[in-house]
């Protein structure tokens, strides 16, 4: 069955915002969603998730293990729910080594691709990471760039392997997969226009003023307001908050004129491409 | 390695006899009789008549079979007997990872036995069990807390027997606990990196110091760990619905209860369980500096 809906993205580009958006339109409640209770509740390298259909300590699994394992996971996953589950994704969109694609296409029935300035990412990656803004613009461009590979004890989640920003954008874009791009820009300047589009992409029937309510309801303020009263899960535990400003042009306030050239010299294809140039 | 000697060992509280080396395991009475029994066999890929086959492994009534690439097949049967056939060069290392967690999780429940995702240590002849997601930190309080005197008695995978009235117990489990790098320099204990579990992954084994041998402990708490973002550490007694869903949670290789035919047993074990431990939710600060006030409170708990 094709129902896996996959909310892609390089980190820090919308995702969160977007799962608040989705929580928020389908739980359908008259308050905002707690977010620590937000759809999806499935992010694609949880280790839980691997070891709920492996019957293997994740714990005990080489990276490369892991890796292999998770198309076959997600496939399980599609087999055994009866909906369509959204699942977070930060991986680029890449072959293991035995030849299957990170999400299996014949259990996919959208992936929405949310891409975000990279000059706007810098700032706000290297908040999360809590890492100068040229390290993380070293990162962005690296294509071994891999996430969560630290070996704590505390690390819930498995590697995720990102590849270079621009390369990250190209392995989705030309995935071949039923794919909806959506720029982190317009989910900002036309909010109605864009996340409608995305409702209508999934195949969703929902009314004008339900999606309002969502999109109000996953306002940037009411986010960061939330994290503040009861903190959020998703936060690096070396950064002092997850929501820090949301918003556009961040990163031509922040980085110097020579970090930006950077920046631009090391994606400039794929940001014209995108319309950043 | 494949010989007719065989060793003899004693691992929660069970027998076992095997042909495989397994230093892991405590030293056993060799004229016991087994309960179970290890040997090397050549293992087809498929297990006949599996009524389940999911990533890796496959089940039918009284058999569980894990096939773990460039590793090793294992077979365990009626939960008296577990084959193992190895690949060639697969390191035994590796081979005795998966048989530990993913093999004797398997056999737990062909053995009657409800087998939870814990460590536990023993205070006053009652075992205290310590629950969690992986990344938890189940196996750093059991190492902290041998540190400070208690007795650890198994790391990861506490398997939970009862008797003929119904009371659950546990006993000793394998002799070492697992941990992370990290955990090792943050409990400020020392690590060999010969005693690393894999070759591709920075955990190694620390050894559980005192052996108690066969005995049963009463279980009596059972803490679950759940991290969070906040900074308060908080302690919270789980009653009702919510005491239960949240056990059932950590029970150990639960997708392989229904193809073995055991959901009535298994339920009828869960439901025994609940009637007679305290099950106390501990929402704890992921920040490392909250280990020591952590550990405190436990402590308080425990000798309360």
């Amino acid at each position: 069955m094709k129902n896996l809906i996959w909310l892609a993205s390089y980190p820090k580009s919308g995702n969160t915002w977007l799962r608040a958006f989705l929580s928020n339109l389908t739980y359908e409640t008259n308050e905002p969603v707690n977010i620590n209770k937000m759809t999806p509740k499935y992010r694609a390298n949880d280790k839980m998730l691997i070891e709920k259909f492996t019957n293997l300590e994740p714990s005990e699994l080489t990276e490369s293990e892991l890796f292999n394992l998770r198309p076959m996971v997600y496939t399980e996953l599609s087999k055994v729910s009866p909906n369509y589950p959204f699942i977070k994704i930060h991986d680029a969109y890449q072959q293991t080594a035995k030849g299957d694609f990170i999400i299996p296409s014949a259990h996919t029935h959208a992936v929405i691709y949310l891409v975000r300035n990279p000059i706007d990412v810098v700032g706000s990656l290297a908040h999360h990471q809590n890492k100068s803004y040229d390290e993380t613009i070293k990162f962005m461009a690296d294509d071994k760039a891999t996430i969560n590979q630290s070996s704590s004890y505390y690390h819930r989640l498995a590697p995720e392997v990102l590849l270079s920003w621009s390369n990250h954008l190209k392995s989705w874009i030309n995935s071949g997969l039923n794919l909806l791009p959506i720029k982190y820009e317009d989910m900002h300047h036309k909010p109605l226009g864009t996340f409608t589009k995305i409702v209508e992409f999934l195949g969703f029937d929902y009314s004008e003023s339900q999606i309002k309510k969502a999109i109000a309801f996953s306002d940037f303020k009411v986010l960061k307001n939330q994290e503040q009263q009861t903190g959020f899960i998703d936060k690096n535990m070396n950064s002092p908050n997850f929501f820090r400003k949301g918003q556009v042009n961040s990163g031509r306030k922040e980085l110097s004129q020579k970090q930006i050239d950077e920046v631009k010299r090391n994606h400039f294809t794929m940001m014209k491409q995108m319309g950043y140039l | 390695m494949t010989n007719h000697k065989r060793y003899y060992y004693q691992v929660f509280g069970w027998n076992i006899a095997s042909e495989i080396e397994l230093q892991e395991l405590w030293q056993g009475d060799e004229t016991k009789a087994a309960d179970i029994i290890i040997k090397e066999n050549s293992l087809p890929l498929n297990l006949e008549g599996a009524v389940k086959k999911g990533i890796g492994f496959q089940i039918k009534p009284g058999h569980y079979f894990l096939h773990i690439e460039e590793v090793a097949k294992y077979h365990v049967i009626e939960g008296k007997e577990i084959q193992i056939d190895r690949y060639q060069g697969a390191d035994l290392n590796e081979i005795k990872v998966f048989l530990y967690a993913s093999v004797f999780g398997g056999l737990c429940h062909l053995r009657d036995v409800l087998p939870l995702h814990a460590s536990a240590i023993m205070y006053k002849n009652s075992s205290y069990l310590f629950t969690g997601n992986t990344g938890a930190g189940k196996s750093t309080t059991v190492a902290k807390l041998q540190q400070k005197g208690y007795t650890v008695l198994t790391d990861d995978l506490a398997p939970i027997s009862f008797n003929a009235n119904g009371l659950a117990t546990i006993s000793q489990g394998i002799s070492r606990i697992k941990l992370w790098e990290d955990a090792f320099e943050k409990i400020n204990i020392p690590y060999s990196e010969k005693n690393q579990i894999r070759s591709k992954i920075k955990k190694y084994h620390s050894p559980i110091e005192t052996c108690l041998g066969e005995s049963k402990f009463p279980v009596k708490t059972i803490f679950v760990l759940e991290p969070y973002s906040k900074s308060e550490l908080t302690f919270t007694e789980l009653v009702g619905k919510e005491k239960g869903v949240t056990i059932s949670k950590h029970i150990y290789r639960t997708q392989l209860i229904g193809a073995l035919g055991l959901k009535e047993a298994h339920f009828k074990k869960v439901a025994f369980l609940l009637q007679q431990v305290k099950v106390i939710r501990v929402n704890q600060p992921r920040k490392i500096n909250k280990l020591e006030e952590f550990i405190e409170r436990i402590e308080e708990y425990i000798k309360s």
